[in-house]
């Protein structure tokens, strides 16, 4: 072969091996990775390597994804990717426990039909197709569940979504949780994302607010802001908690979210508390909110001069997980913070035999806040002027668990039938089923108490644009009724989802600025609005007689008084100035420290590199040219 | 065996000095540093407004490296061989007995230096990072080392380009034009054809050969095995390349 022929065969065949050899590899390398990054985000974990060894029945997953739309979506086709990848680990680990399928729903086939069916969710895309792109889970006895659609932002979460389905699969019969609310959110369908997370893993009931009975075989009751209960529902819920024993409590003593009452509607049921509970499990709550500077929550809310912005809302609270509990495993988990609004504080009774565990705290010096001012929309300046520090947190998470005794020593209480003879004679049925009383607990109670029942609005801890959360307000009450439904495995891995790791300094220098505009904006009003009376002082004191135009140029007073009410002008005129520069200031240091990185990132190395090359080339030229 | 790896070594060791010293002799890497460390900045803080994220990663920061590597890194490499026809020193290197691929592997590893040394004073930006938050250092360590594999596959092409022609500005538009076959590869509009076209199938297998597909996961904070032997794969294909046309032209040379 001569060397011009050589060339162009011996291109193509180093190329031809190029593209081989990245086909080849490129499966076969697929689950070869080293994950960096801190929280060991994408790496497989133990809880799941373990739910997938202890699988008892094959289960089946059905991976729906339209890859003809999924490729216009670059971060939708890497997701993709990533998602079969993760499948094949499953099944690496699972072995033949776990089948797994991939279907490609063309538009009007069989496939697309049965993803639909299924209920994948068909998202729009930009093109006429529509993106479907979920996994459908089906066990031996058919029963179904899905993940509608797996988000791309969600990418954390994918192993615990995918774990959780496979777990719920291989458990035909999901816990029972109860749920007793007066929250419309808790309730309805497509209400709070919390308990369309319930939904997901629990067989979740709701209980009647007029309830005789409580649903046969419940697992877990959660009482979120719960209605006033009569003695003998109080007594089924004792009785339900001494042979069950697993209960997590939100009472309130301000709830923003509570809805009107029905008969009044200026009125609201603000409060909700532990009722005849408290004195016997040594827990009570307090009668007002409380505000906590330390823990304060960035929200948006006014400030001042007509204009909003993110500040610090001392009425609601972010504890971080510093401030809670590294022992007890429904919190030593969690990596981001829990937020409440307008919460009240857990008194614990000295002395009392019951277990406790605080596991949520408040700051150091938190303050208490009549309730029903918690509840209004109060806004952060007037809130820091009711504000007087006490000593020591306060506890907003408890966890009670061990051997009880009843509420009702005496026994079972008579019940109140309703007036409507229908409703009496389903409420004398189910009475006439109740179990007979007992005193003490026949199995260790597991009870988690927190003092604010609005930590559960998707407002406080779901960014509902992104569909993903920013607190862990959900991650804390599924913790707890995943433990207390035996399955600890999920524990761990809702853990894993990752914190966003915000830019720390700039939240503090606001934070900062913050405290500074409001401590001296306070000042310059309180000058203000006493110069402004003196002023009005001074007017009243003219003539009542002049005209309004007179009077403003205070006409009939002495000399001295004329020379006071000019200083007094300006003093506002100077105030009012001050007060606007104050606001300018309090932006100025962020757009400052903005101003400053931007430069050195884009211009200082870029100058300190170019001046070195011009002193070399001049230095060069100086050489030669000598 | 040992001959021969010592030949190759002693000519890398040689052309890297050389090539070193002819990019810092000359203002070419200090320009070219300056102007990457400005635009760098530039799409991180003005097109991807890091600052309004609020968030302290350095995701915006490593978004554009794929792009920025295919317009820069050509200019970095479109002399390494042009440079000799054009000062007719090629004639004179090609007849010396040296192994051409300690000479091609030396010259690309000077070009290397240079854009490793460009990314490193990116580390302003690492500090910023830290400095405004608690960034995940793990990840971003993982990201610049991926980063600086892929800038050595961009210059690999870049150096074989030159290496095909005589004029620099030739090897830098078929540079360019090569470098962006192997970055659209993994582009949505490219891919969305050849879907349409051969079908999706064809389309996952074409991105396969994108390096956006596997700067991707690095950016992440995973290191894939497969992306350092698709890295590593596409810098000796290109090298061997440049050593065989390089080759070519010690053959024909009369």
């Amino acid at each position: 072969m001569t060397p011009r022929a050589f060339l162009p065969a011996a291109t193509a065949l180093i190329l031809a091996v190029f593209v081989a050899a990245t086909l080849i590899i490129y499966p076969l390398t697929r689950p070869v990775r080293i994950d960096f990054t801190q929280n060991q985000l994408f790496s497989l974990s133990s809880e799941t390597k373990t739910v997938l060894d202890e699988l008892r029945e094959p289960v089946e997953l059905t991976f729906v994804y339209t890859r003809q739309v999924g490729q216009d979506y670059p971060q939708v086709r890497a997701y993709a990717s990533r998602v079969r990848e993760l499948l094949d680990t499953y099944q690496a680990v699972a072995g033949s426990a776990l089948r797994i399928e991939e279907i490609d729903p063309q538009p009007f086939s069989q496939a697309e039909d049965e993803a639909l069916a299924a209920g994948i969710q068909a998202v729009d895309s930009e093109g006429d197709d529509p993106l479907y792109f979920g996994i459908i889970g089906r066990n031996t006895v058919d029963e179904q569940r899905v993940l509608a659609f797996l988000s791309p932002d969600q990418e954390e979460t994918l192993e615990y979504d995918l774990t959780r389905l496979i777990a719920r699969l291989d458990r035909p019969d999901p816990p029972m949780v109860g749920v007793l609310t007066t929250l419309p959110g808790m309730q309805e369908e497509g209400g709070y994302t919390l308990l369309r997370e319930m939904d997901r893993t629990f067989d979740v009931v709701q209980v009647n607010e007029d309830f005789f009975s409580l649903p046969d075989g419940m697992d877990a009751l959660i009482m979120i802001h719960s209605p006033e209960l009569s003695d003998w529902q109080s007594w089924l819920i004792d009785q339900f908690v001494l042979r069950t024993g697993r209960v997590v409590m939100l009472v309130d003593p301000a709830t923003k979210t509570a809805p009107e009452g029905l008969t009044r509607r200026s009125e609201r049921r603000i409060r909700s508390d532990l009722g005849r509970f408290g004195p016997v499990w040594g827990v009570t709550l307090s009668d007002e909110a409380v505000a906590d500077t330390e823990t304060a929550l960035p929200i948006q809310a006014p400030t001042g001069g007509g204009r909003s912005g993110i500040v610090r809302h001392p009425l609601f609270l972010s504890t971080p997980p510093g401030m809670m509990s590294e022992g007890s495993i429904l919190t030593a988990h969690l990596s981001r913070a829990v937020n409440f609004a307008s919460a009240g504080a857990l008194q614990l009774e000295e002395g009392s035999p019951i277990t406790k565990e605080v596991l949520i705290e408040t700051g150091t010096a938190p303050s208490w806040i009549d309730a029903e001012t918690a509840v209004t929309d109060i806004s952060v300046e007037d809130t820091l002027a009711l504000y007087e520090p006490t000593e020591g947190p306060k506890a907003l998470a408890v966890r009670v668990h061990g051997t009880l005794v009843s509420a009702f020593p005496d026994g079972q209480p008579d019940p109140v039938l309703p007036e409507d003879p229908v409703m009496a004679e389903f409420a004398a049925a189910a009475i006439a089923e109740a179990k007979p009383h007992i005193g003490s607990s026949e199995r260790d109670a597991e009870i988690l108490i927190l003092s604010d029942a609005d930590l559960v609005d998707d407002g406080l801890y779901v960014d509902m644009h992104r569909q993903s959360a920013f607190a862990d307000n959900g991650a804390l009450i599924m913790n707890a009724l995943d433990m207390m439904s035996g399955d600890a495995n999920l524990l761990g891995l809702r853990a894993r989802a990752s914190s966003r790791r915000t830019m720390t300094r700039v939240e503090a220098m606001r934070d900062e600025a913050q405290t500074r505009f409001f401590d001296e904006q306070a000042q310059l009003e309180t000058r203000l609005s006493e110069a402004e009376a003196r002023l009005a002082e001074l007017l009243q004191a003219d003539s009542a007689d002049e005209s309004v135009l007179d009077r403003a140029a205070g006409a009939n007073l002495s000399p001295d008084q004329q020379e006071e009410l000019s200083a007094l002008r300006l003093d506002v005129m100077e105030t009012r100035a001050r007060l606007r520069s104050i606001e300018r200031d309090f932006r100025r240091e962020i757009d400052s420290l903005e101003a400053w990185l931007k430069f050195i990132n884009i211009f200082a190395g870029a100058i300190i590199i170019g001046g070195i090359g011009i002193f070399v080339w001049w230095r060069r030229r100086r050489t030669v040219t000598s | 065996m040992g001959g021969l790896v010592r030949d190759i070594l002693t000519s890398l060791r040689a052309s890297y000095m050389r090539e070193l010293r002819a990019y810092f002799a000359t203002p070419l890497a200090y320009v070219f540093i300056a102007i990457f460390l400005m635009l760098v900045g530039v799409f991180t803080w003005e097109a991807s407004r890091f600052f309004d994220t609020g968030l302290a990663d350095l995701q915006p920061f490593f978004y554009w490296h794929p792009w920025l590597y295919m317009i820069f890194l050509p200019a970095l490499s479109m002399r390494l061989w042009a440079d000799e026809t054009a000062f007719g020193t090629s004639e004179l290197l090609l007849s010396l007995p040296v192994s051409l691929f300690g000479l091609a592997s030396g010259k690309l590893l000077a070009a290397w230096t240079v854009a490793g040394l460009s990314l490193a004073l990116t580390f302003p930006m690492w500090i910023t990072v830290n400095y405004l938050g608690t960034p995940d250092n793990g990840a971003i360590a993982i990201t610049y080392l991926t980063s600086l594999l892929m800038a050595g596959a961009f210059l690999s092409i870049g150096a074989a380009m030159s290496s095909l022609f005589s004029s620099q500005v030739l090897a830098y538009i078929a540079g360019i034009v090569v470098a962006f076959v192997f970055t659209a590869a993994g582009w949505p509009m490219l891919v969305g054809a050849i879907s349409g076209v051969l079908g999706p199938a064809a389309g996952d297998l074409f991105a396969q050969f994108s390096f956006l597909t596997y700067f991707e996961t690095a950016q992440r904070g995973v290191l894939e095995l497969r992306a350092l032997l698709y890295f590593a794969g596409v810098i000796l294909v290109w090298l061997a390349l440049n050593t065989i046309w390089v080759a070519n032209k010690r053959a024909v040379a009369p």
